[in-house]
């Protein structure tokens, strides 16, 4: 009777303390990156199970391990030998202790991969009921170029013009074509929730659908020398995602901009290499 | 040699001028090591077909140190048998050299142990000073710290490669190398004068890291811990250092490896079967396959880099052929197996700290035992998950992120061992279990938050935040370095003859358990928040929590150095010596006399028991001696 005294109090606090803390998760914190697009809101909902089966499981180990540290703490410093119980091992918990792991741990892997699946395939990005409603299928594509220490952004679809500024529309398919022209990057927008690297010579594909016009924080996210940490496009120098007459409206305002500029430019590729190249001949 | 210097297991030191400038010691070895290391830099310049000076600086630092190492004396024993001459003997008598052991080759596991212990506690403290230096430029949001943006990344750089190095050796090298003999049963390690050159690799390849600042503007080298390719490939002349010095920490953990594997295995005492070994012995079997293992990939990947820079080979180079995802998967091949051998011994370290606490055996050894040896192979399968937003093909994720959550399974079975443990015992929590306690508190942190990091959506936005710096700090400060707070009070008294005091000792215990989690916490919020790491710039809102995280750091700080005085102190100052085994632990090193003698065993003993029957007071003693063996286990006071 004593023995289970040992594991229903702590089992009561565990239960109480898990209570609050789920309930904080689910209505009380503003778990980041928001709902500003699909693939942010999936993140947001996973964050809040994950840290409630992480918080709920973290709780028990401490509450129980610190109610026999408190409980069977002896004062002094007497050596006793001889304990009541002489358990060794005990298959039976140990068994429960692995398989309710696994099971944990089943979940949480089968929940990211259906999540990744809609994250990753173009035609879940788009949300069902945009896609009843007639939603485009044809992706806006933006390269995204990372060098030392800006990024930029092209085009192609529109004469492959250049510009310092990402804009992108609401409610359409977004495709990132991401490369670099020297080190690794990482192209971090971070209001999107998505995070592309950008390597030399590849070129790295990543999809988004935005469901509400925001600003868009950039930032590279991978070390690239002296002045990664000003890599950024932050402040008035934000990203935008504009509701589509304004996105159009400013896409003609670019196009006559940057336009003329675009034919000085390389002509569009996924990859480019430094001209002239220094290796070979 | 007289009787007293027999009787008191020290021998005579005798000053001679010749054998100081002339013979085979720390002085002649540093002077031909400098003077073969600055030679071959100019040879290596005139034949060197670019104008890029890698060529000269990389065969520099590596003929020097060969120089060293030579001068030193590590090939004596090779040419005394090229030469048909027997070789010297390692098996000792009861002699010790005196202090100056401490300073050259040493065949005594015990010293290269204290070697280790030192050097590594030193570059932990130098390490330790630059994270305060990165709090510093942290107070201030817009990268107007003290620090300009290059000498900032500099600093990143030599904090984290200098915490990798003596993460990488700070159990294995103090701890496995001291008492795995003891704890076996054994009088020296399978391949003595290997350990001792494992250990001799460890301030050369510090130093040469370390060397990297003096290469003029911006510092050091510019690429944090991982030196990624292509940017390593483009750095400055520094990053030759960084090159060097990794290569040489890779090799030492490497013979390190093989040398403990080879000593647990074929040489413990007779009667100590596998299932009698304590905790810590499996715990470094399972961490030295990873340690043989994985540091010769890195090898391959720092060659690479080398090649790349000194002869413009193009392994890295996409306009060459090559590509920048080649050093990822080699790096991160070797850096995840890299990061369980900072944990595993944690673990061993707790398990084998708890039930001597506890006065109860380990609950679930076996069950313990699988779950190490269980990691130990999962780490090999869960390298991608360091890339996942590299653009690897995307059909890998999921493979990735099921192989890192499965890991958890066998991790988790720790935290079922020490429950079970405590479970009904009777504690006294005293310094060591305190610490061992803090150690399963913070990594279940860790290891909870790397569930979030295995989660490819979730990665998607924490990779590369400070959410990962949160995580991993609480795994590696939280996990392993609490463990060698742990095992620092706990087997001080054996290898020092001194306690560590415990006045200190509390108040090192409260300010480090309350410090670091108020430091590291809010780390995880910050990356949630956008905060990206290695970067002097973040959004001015969150000025106030970087504040925060930099004050509590400073505490933290500040903790250390209450344990690094209170080392310096217990064992220089303190005048009382602690009894032979005040833990009252049945375990087979705490039987020894303090100080060990040269060989540690009179004669091999034979196991009886295993140390974890604190619950049978009719359990036979741990060992027997044959004649004239030391202490017999201790009788259980009733």
């Amino acid at each position: 009777m004593t023995n289970r005294r040992h594991l229903v109090i702590p089992g009561i606090i565990v239960a109480v303390l898990s209570v609050i803390w789920d309930l904080m998760v689910a209505l009380v914190l503003n778990i980041p990156p928001g709902y500003a697009t699909t693939t942010a809101a999936d993140q947001t909902v996973t964050s809040q199970v994950f840290a409630i089966i992480a918080g709920d499981v973290g709780m028990a180990v401490v509450v129980f391990g610190l109610y026999f540290a408190i409980q069977f703490s002896r004062r002094g410093s007497v050596v006793d030998y001889g304990v009541a119980s002489r358990a060794r091992s005990n298959v039976p918990l140990q068994a429960a202790w692995i398989g309710s792991s696994f099971v944990l741990v089943m979940f949480a892997a089968g929940f990211g991969v259906v999540e990744l699946e809609g994250q990753t395939a173009p035609s879940l990005v788009v949300p069902a009921s945009a896609l009843a409603a007639g939603a485009q299928h044809d992706p806006l594509i933006v390269q995204v170029i990372g060098q030392q220490w800006q990024f930029t952004y092209r085009y192609p679809q529109y004469g492959g013009f250049e510009t310092q500024q990402l804009r992108i529309p609401t409610d359409r398919l977004v495709q990132f074509d991401v490369t670099s022209i020297d080190v690794t990057h990482s192209f971090w927008a971070y209001q999107l929730g998505i995070k592309l690297d950008a390597n030399q010579g590849s070129n790295n594909v990543g999809y988004v659908y935005v469901t509400k016009p925001t600003l868009i924080n950039v930032r590279c996210g991978e070390l690239c020398g002296l002045f990664h940490g000003y890599m950024t496009n932050v402040g008035d120098q934000a990203g935008q995602a504009l509701s589509p007459s304004d996105f159009s409206s400013w896409l003609s305002y670019a196009e006559a901009t940057y336009g003329p500029e675009a034919k000085n430019l390389p002509r569009f590729a996924l990859v480019y290499y430094p001209q002239p190249l220094i290796f070979g001949s | 040699m007289s009787q007293t210097a027999i009787a008191s297991g020290r021998a005579p030191v005798r000053f001679s001028a010749r054998r100081l400038f002339f013979g085979q010691n720390l002085l002649t070895a540093c002077v031909v090591g400098i003077v073969a290391g600055v030679v071959a830099y100019w040879i290596g310049a005139q034949i060197e077909t670019t104008d890029s000076g890698d060529a000269g600086i990389l065969l520099g630092y590596v003929v020097g140190s060969a120089g060293f190492l030579l001068q030193l004396g590590f090939a004596n024993d090779v040419i005394m048998r090229l030469r048909g001459r027997p070789s010297a003997s390692i098996v000792k008598t009861a002699e010790r050299k005196g202090w100056t052991e401490f300073f050259g080759i040493s065949l005594d596991h015990k010293v290269v142990g204290i070697q280790f212990g030192v050097a590594v506690v030193l570059m932990f403290m130098l390490a330790g000073f630059q994270a305060m230096m990165i709090r510093t430029e942290l107070l201030y949001p817009n990268g107007v710290g003290p620090w300009p943006a290059g000498q900032y990344t500099s600093l990143i750089g030599l904090h984290g490669l200098l915490m990798m190095f003596v993460a990488t050796l700070i159990m294995v090298g103090v701890f496995g190398n001291y008492f795995i003999p003891l704890m076996i049963g054994a009088k020296r390690m399978a391949f003595p004068r290997l350990e001792s050159f494992a250990f001799w690799l460890v301030p050369l390849g510090a130093l040469i890291m370390y060397s990297s600042i003096f290469a003029g503007f911006g510092g050091a080298f510019p690429t944090g811990w991982f030196l990624y390719a292509p940017l390593s490939v483009e750095a400055r002349a520094g990053m030759d250092g960084a090159l060097v010095g990794f290569a040489f920490i890779g090799i030492a953990a490497c013979i390190a490896g093989i040398n403990l594997l080879t000593t647990i295995f074929v040489m413990r005492a007779p009667g100590m079967t596998w299932s009698r070994m304590p905790i810590f012995a499996w715990s470094m079997i399972s961490v030295e396959f990873l340690s043989a293992l994985a540091p010769p990939v890195l090898l391959a990947a720092l060659m690479m880099v080398g090649l790349d820079r000194a002869v413009h080979s193009s392994f890295f180079e996409a306009a060459g052929g090559g590509s920048g995802y080649l050093y990822q998967e080699l790096f991160w091949f070797f850096g995840h197996p890299e990061v369980y051998i900072f944990i595993l011994p944690a673990f061993g370290v707790v398990l084998e700290i708890i039930p001597v606490f506890a006065r109860k055996p380990l609950f679930g050894y076996r069950f313990a035992v699988a779950g190490m040896l269980g990691v130990s192979l999962m780490s090999w399968f869960v390298w991608n998950h360091h890339i996942f937003t590299s653009g690897i093909a995307p059909g890998l994720r999921p493979f990735f992120m099921t192989a890192t959550e499965l890991i958890s399974i066998p991790t988790g079975v720790m935290f079922l061992n020490v429950l079970g443990t405590l479970w009904k015992a009777k504690l006294r929590l005293k310094l060591p279990m305190l610490f061992a306690l803090a150690v399963m508190f913070n990594f279940l942190i860790g290891g909870l938050t790397g569930v979030f990091l295995s989660d490819v959506p979730l990665n998607t936005t924490l990779h590369d935040s400070f959410f990962v710096v949160g995580h991993f700090h609480y795994t590696i400060v939280g996990g392993e370095i609490f463990a060698l707070y742990a095992a620092s009070y706990f087997w001080f008294p054996k290898i020092t003859g001194k306690m560590l005091n415990e006045r200190l000792g509390k108040w090192h215990f409260w300010t480090a358990l309350i410090f670091f989690n108020t430091t590291f916490l809010p780390m995880f919020a910050a990356g949630y928040l956008g905060q990206v790491r290695r970067s002097p710039v973040y959004a001015a809102e969150l000025h106030g929590l970087n504040v925060w995280i930099s004050v509590n750091g400073f505490l933290f700080g500040l903790s250390n150095l209450i344990w690094f005085a209170n080392l310096i102190y217990s064992w220089a100052f303190q005048k009382q010596r602690a009894p032979v085994n005040p833990w009252e632990s049945r375990s087979l090193e705490w039987q020894l006399p303090t100080p060990i003698p040269a060989d540690n065993f009179d004669r091999i003993p034979i196991i009886l028991s295993d140390s974890y029957a604190y619950d049978d007071v009719n359990a036979p003693p741990v060992a027997e001696w044959p004649e004239g063996g030391y202490l017999p286990a201790p009788a259980p006071a009733l």
